[in-house]
């Protein structure tokens, strides 16, 4: 009878030992967590759950419903290491034999060197499901809060908190980025946030703590904050891997298909996986579903069939961010509609010899559905100047 | 023969649904899905429309 191991019960591992029941695979299937607790998705901890909702909401599914399907689930129980050819994962307490193995492990809260100290003197960062309901319940109406870091989770959290009534200010680069979009793609980000009431500083910073308090120095401006969140990155969680398998800055490297070695795979933020650098999805739960799915796929013999788009989603403020397909680095942007200040707010994203590869809008469901219609198409220029 | 269920307040508007399985879902002008169907005989298509959803947003039951 095969076993198959999938580390990490993230949407990435869920997906998979769901899907591979769902395509008829009838061996063993074993899910292995680090955290306690039913399996849950991370996009809500940054959007509901700081809003104040019930963190249950992220909830994917519960223990029950895995076992059902014959999954046998165990929280609280890390891999530390793998020996491939002896295809063991090790575990706290013993090793555990698998034919097949999903690393799905995810990423954790990337804290560059200079930063660790605001941590220890207790800034919150954002990444598991306990990380957001203790932000949650430390944001206020009288406590001031600095979001150090304007990508999308800094984003999103400085949208929650201003909507919640907290005195909000965004420590950001000057030259914005928003996961996939840059340049002009992103161009809408930091307006969005100010006419919001988001204090936006991109000034160099320099923070302090004392007496129970953050001090601010950003350029001429001297901020005080009550709450710190450092939201500056996520690095793959990859290090137990290190002397075992392939493993670089951006996770462990697998191919296109999520392959890393003979019977062994890897899905979601730990792959580095060949070709999806441009994808609007890379690092995103959107490309981690799709990863399971193809690698439950590749592992039952039945693989996916139908096209996938790279999708990518944000929400900031009540406007939903979206783009589609890629955005290769040399990529030039069109501008395909304006919103009511003139500002640009729907794009084609076009590659040399002229195809639309991506599309992106900002707060327009219609634009963006009219922009992802020209993926693979020539660019109709009279369609983008209208 | 399978029931779905989808779930239009955690969809996030990426249509690969819509993409997937054509004749089960639809998208409405914010992008949000739209059920045609609830009770489908190509099931294949509607667990893989499931499968891809990145809000996780479709429950196929049966």
């Amino acid at each position: 009878m095969s076993h198959v191991v999938v580390v990490g019960a993230s949407v990435g591992g869920v997906t998979c030992v769901q899907s591979l029941r769902e395509l008829g695979f009838d061996g063993d299937i074993t899910l292995l967590d680090a955290e306690y607790g039913p399996p849950y998705q991370r996009p809500p901890l940054s959007k509901e759950v700081l809003l104040g909702g019930d963190a249950d909401d992220a909830d994917l599914l519960d223990e029950s419903a895995l076992e059902a399907i014959g999954v046998e689930f165990r929280p609280g129980t890390p891999a530390i290491g793998l020996d491939v050819a002896g295809r063991r994962v090790r575990l706290a307490h013993g090793d555990l034999r698998f034919d097949e193995l999903v690393l799905a492990t995810g990423g954790a809260a990337a804290v560059p060197a200079p930063l660790t100290n605001l941590i220890g003197r207790g800034a919150h960062v954002l990444r598991t499901r306990t990380d957001a309901i203790a932000l949650a319940a430390a944001l206020g109406p009288d406590s001031g809060l600095a979001v150090l870091g304007g990508g999308v989770l800094g984003s999103e959290i400085a949208s929650a908190a201003v909507s919640r009534g907290v005195p909000t200010t965004l420590l950001a680069r000057p030259a914005q980025t928003l996961g996939p979009l840059r340049g002009a793609l992103a161009r809408p980000l930091l307006p969005l946030h100010r006419s919001r009431g988001v204090d936006v500083q991109t000034d160099r910073t320099r923070i302090s703590h004392g007496a129970g308090r953050w001090r601010i120095d950003a350029g001429a401006a001297r901020l005080v904050a009550d709450v710190l969140v450092v939201a500056v990155g996520v690095r793959a969680a990859a290090r137990w891997l290190a002397r075992s398998l392939p493993v670089g800055p951006d996770g462990v490297r697998c191919d296109w298909r999520g392959r890393v070695a003979p019977g062994v795979w890897a899905v979601g933020d730990i792959a580095d996986r060949a070709g999806s650098r441009h994808d609007v999805s890379y690092n995103t739960q959107a490309a981690a579903v799709v990863q399971a799915r193809e690698v439950a796929g590749a592992i039952a013999g039945d693989p996916l069939r139908v096209p996938v788009v790279p999708y990518f989603w944000s929400d900031l403020h009540g406007v939903r961010v979206q783009a589609a397909g890629r955005i290769p680095p040399d990529a030039r942007i069109e501008p395909l509609d304006r919103d009511d200040t003139g500002a640009p707010h729907v794009f084609a994203v076009v590659d040399d010899d002229g195809t639309v590869v991506g599309a992106a809008a900002w707060g327009s469901a219609r634009g963006f559905r009219r922009a992802r219609t020209m993926l693979g198409t020539a660019l109709d220029q009279e369609a983008a100047a209208r | 023969m399978v029931e779905v269920v989808v779930d239009s307040a955690a969809c996030v508007g990426a249509g690969q649904c819509a993409l997937t399985a054509p004749q089960v879902f639809d998208q409405d002008d914010d992008g949000i899905v739209v059920l045609l169907a609830g009770v489908v005989t190509d099931v294949s298509a509607v667990r893989q429309a499931a499968q891809l959803c990145p809000a996780r947003a479709i429950t196929v039951i049966g």
